[in-house]
């Protein structure tokens, strides 16, 4: 396993190579952001750590240009700045995880083994049934390849519900514990609201309305 | 009171009285011109009456009332004379009976008043006094008045109808004035209440030069904040930076074999490093919390927190979570750094706690309302009140460091908003409400 590790202070990027190596890494090392960017986009590496305040080229501007250019090798992130809108931003830009310094190094080998476990079998977020493309970070839904549709948190956890289980007779008991939410009371006929909006979603054929038992999702046989 | 009320009232106040000073002069001057009338008139008849006297034969003093209007002669007909010769009165015919009270007047002298007629109707009498033949002469001639009277009555509320009509014209118009005078004030006002509720960062409307200093001044304040908190915010994030580096060696060194002999001395100077590092950590986000919404430019909140589910599923990929977020999809003016740090705290507690489903809302009801349930154990409701508790954490299994929900609590708290605990209805797990208001 080949690593990059970008850190300007040579203090805390000395030691820490130790221990990568030490741990049964190769590490390179760059030092400030300009010539971190052009290894990582020149050399073949299985992971880098990237620190965000970097001189020359900022970290985050580094990632940027490593994901604009197609480069999805897996990137920790460390960071002094331990704020949330930073970790999402770093999210954002194509980060793969976040450390905060300080840190054990300990901690930052387990976040690197859990990336590098991940990359190749990242958590399902696309569910696709019938035609409907169901994207589990971005909330939203896609009929036949069209534009992207956003959904309400109950709209989705109903249509996600039914395309898991497609084909199965489902009752108006199991769908409505998918129809709630903390700030309104269900409701009776909530359930065959949240049905017709669904349909005017994803077109009229492929929920079917099953007199005395429930709605079932599917093609019509 | 409003510069516009003040202004109003001044001017309704000297527009007032100056229409009624003008309306009662004139109508003095009607009355004066009409009454200036009558009088030629019956000057007119009395020197008539005057220059027909004689001296009869008889040693008497006659007049002859023939070159005068046979008005005089018709029974009150509100025409009279009265001719008094020393003491001895000769009245018009159409005085009937009636005794006139006339003024008596020297010798070449006249006298206009008023004085009552019969049936008590007013009357103008102008008496002139002449010396012939050796006696003393008086003449009076009297006119009614109520005639004209009536048609100066007419007159006089026709004027005032028009000075009122006038005045109320002029209220109006003035008013108008001030207002189009005070218009740049207004948009000043209707920027400032943009300004405090985040939609913009400067005053821009041209103002008049008696207000422009204080726009100026306002201007270069709010500049002034915001550079302060960026300042204030650089610094301490580089304060973090340079704090941070020497603490991850100071960590590093209970690392260091030499302390393999020593447990005690690795485990206290772990426990030290470990709370200076805590104390760091909260003072630096407190220091980060802008606090005030005013000057934010605005964001997508739907946006931020779907990019913070992203982010989340990202660091919990080992755990299978379903996040829903439920957000208007429209602009925000709120300091972006302060609500992604709440929601971050509060999304990152519930994925350590939850089983698998957790809900997000941000709904703005009043203010920013943000709800985060989870179907984790949740909390016991004894343990709720230590949940904010500096560095306190319920149970040490979980990786953290117990600062999350303190630190939403701080920002809660320098917005003057309210967090609750307690437990999801529908998830059964740990539910959160923050409620944080927006100015105005």
């Amino acid at each position: 396993m080949r690593l990059l590790l970008v850190e300007d202070d040579p203090a805390f990027a000395l030691p820490l190579a130790a221990d990568l190596r030490g741990a049964g890494y190769v590490v390179d090392t760059a030092t400030d952001g300009a010539q971190g960017e052009f290894l990582g986009a020149t050399e073949p590496y299985d992971a880098a750590i990237l620190d965000l305040g970097l001189p020359k080229l900022a970290g985050l501007e580094v990632l940027k240009c490593w994901r604009a250019a197609g480069n999805h090798m897996p990137v920790i992130v460390l960071t002094a700045r331990d704020a949330w809108y930073e970790k999402v931003d770093g999210f954002k830009a194509g980060a793969d995880d976040y450390v905060c310094k300080p840190f054990h190094p300990q901690e930052l080998l387990a976040r690197l083994q859990a990336v590098l476990k991940r990359v190749h079998h990242f958590n399902q977020a696309k569910l696709r049934l019938f035609g409907v493309e169901l994207d589990e970070d971005e909330q939203t839904a896609l009929i036949d390849g069209g534009e992207a549709q956003p959904l309400t948190a109950i709209e989705f956890r109903l249509l996600r519900y039914f395309m898991l289980n497609a084909g199965k007779v489902l009752s108006k008991a199991q769908l409505g514990e998918h129809v709630y939410s903390e700030s309104a009371e269900p409701d009776s006929n909530v359930l065959e609201v949240y049905v017709k909006r669904l349909r005017k979603i994803v077109g009229t054929d492929l929920i079917h309305t099953r007199r005395g038992q429930g709605y079932l999702f599917g093609l019509k046989p | 009171m409003s510069l516009r009320k003040r202004l109003g009232r001044g001017l309704i106040a000297v527009l007032g009285a100056i229409f009624i000073l003008h309306w009662i002069a004139a109508d003095w001057i009607i009355r004066s011109a009409a009454e200036k009338q009558m009088a030629n008139r019956l000057a007119d008849d009395g020197y008539s009456l005057l220059d027909s006297l004689a001296y009869s034969d008889a040693e008497q003093v006659t007049f002859n009332s023939f070159h005068i209007s046979s008005v005089y002669n018709r029974r009150l007909s509100g025409h009279y004379y009265l001719v008094k010769v020393d003491a001895q009165a000769y009245p018009s015919p159409s005085l009937l009976d009636f005794p006139l009270a006339v003024e008596a007047v020297g010798p070449e002298q006249s006298m206009l008043y008023h004085a009552a007629g019969p049936e008590q109707t007013p009357l103008l009498v102008l008496t002139l006094g002449a010396v012939r033949f050796g006696h003393r002469i008086n003449i009076s001639v009297a006119e009614d008045l109520s005639a004209v009277d009536h048609d100066i009555t007419a007159i006089r509320v026709a004027y005032l109808s028009l000075t009122l009509l006038i005045l109320f014209s002029a209220i109006g118009l003035l008013r108008w004035d001030i207002q189009r005078a005070l218009r740049p004030l207004a948009m000043v006002r209707a920027e400032l209440e943009q300004v405090a509720g985040g939609g913009r960062q400067h005053i821009g409307s041209e103002v008049p030069a008696e207000v422009q200093p204080l726009v100026e001044e306002i201007n270069h304040l709010l500049e002034l904040v915001v550079r302060r908190l960026q300042q204030s915010r650089t610094a301490m994030g580089n304060l973090a930076h340079a704090l941070k580096s020497p603490m991850a060696l100071l960590l590093r060194t209970g690392e260091d074999p030499h302390f393999d002999s020593r447990p005690d001395l690795r485990s206290r100077l772990d426990e030290q490093s470990q709370a200076i590092r805590h104390c760091i950590e909260r003072e630096l986000k407190r220091a980060r919390i802008a606090g005030d919404q005013q000057a934010a430019p605005g964001f997508n909140p739907h946006g931020e927190i779907i990019a913070l589910k992203k982010t989340l599923r990202a660091i919990y990929a080992d755990k299978p979570l379903d996040i829903q977020v439920t957000a208007p999809k429209q602009l925000l003016h709120f300091d972006r750094e302060d609500l992604m740090e709440v929601l971050g705290n509060l999304l990152d507690n519930a994925c350590k706690w939850a089983k698998q489903r957790i809900d997000v809302e941000l709904a703005l009801e009043g203010g920013v309302v943000i709800r985060v349930a989870d179907d984790g154990p949740g909390c016991q409701s004894e343990d709720l009140a230590y949940l904010t508790q500096r560095g306190r954490r319920l149970d040490e299994s979980v990786q953290g460091h117990g600062l999350g929900l303190g630190i939403v609590s701080d920002i809660v708290n320098t917005y003057h908003g309210a967090i609750y605990f307690g437990r999801s209805k529908v998830l059964g797990g740990f539910l959160v409400t923050v409620s944080l208001p927006l100015h105005r």
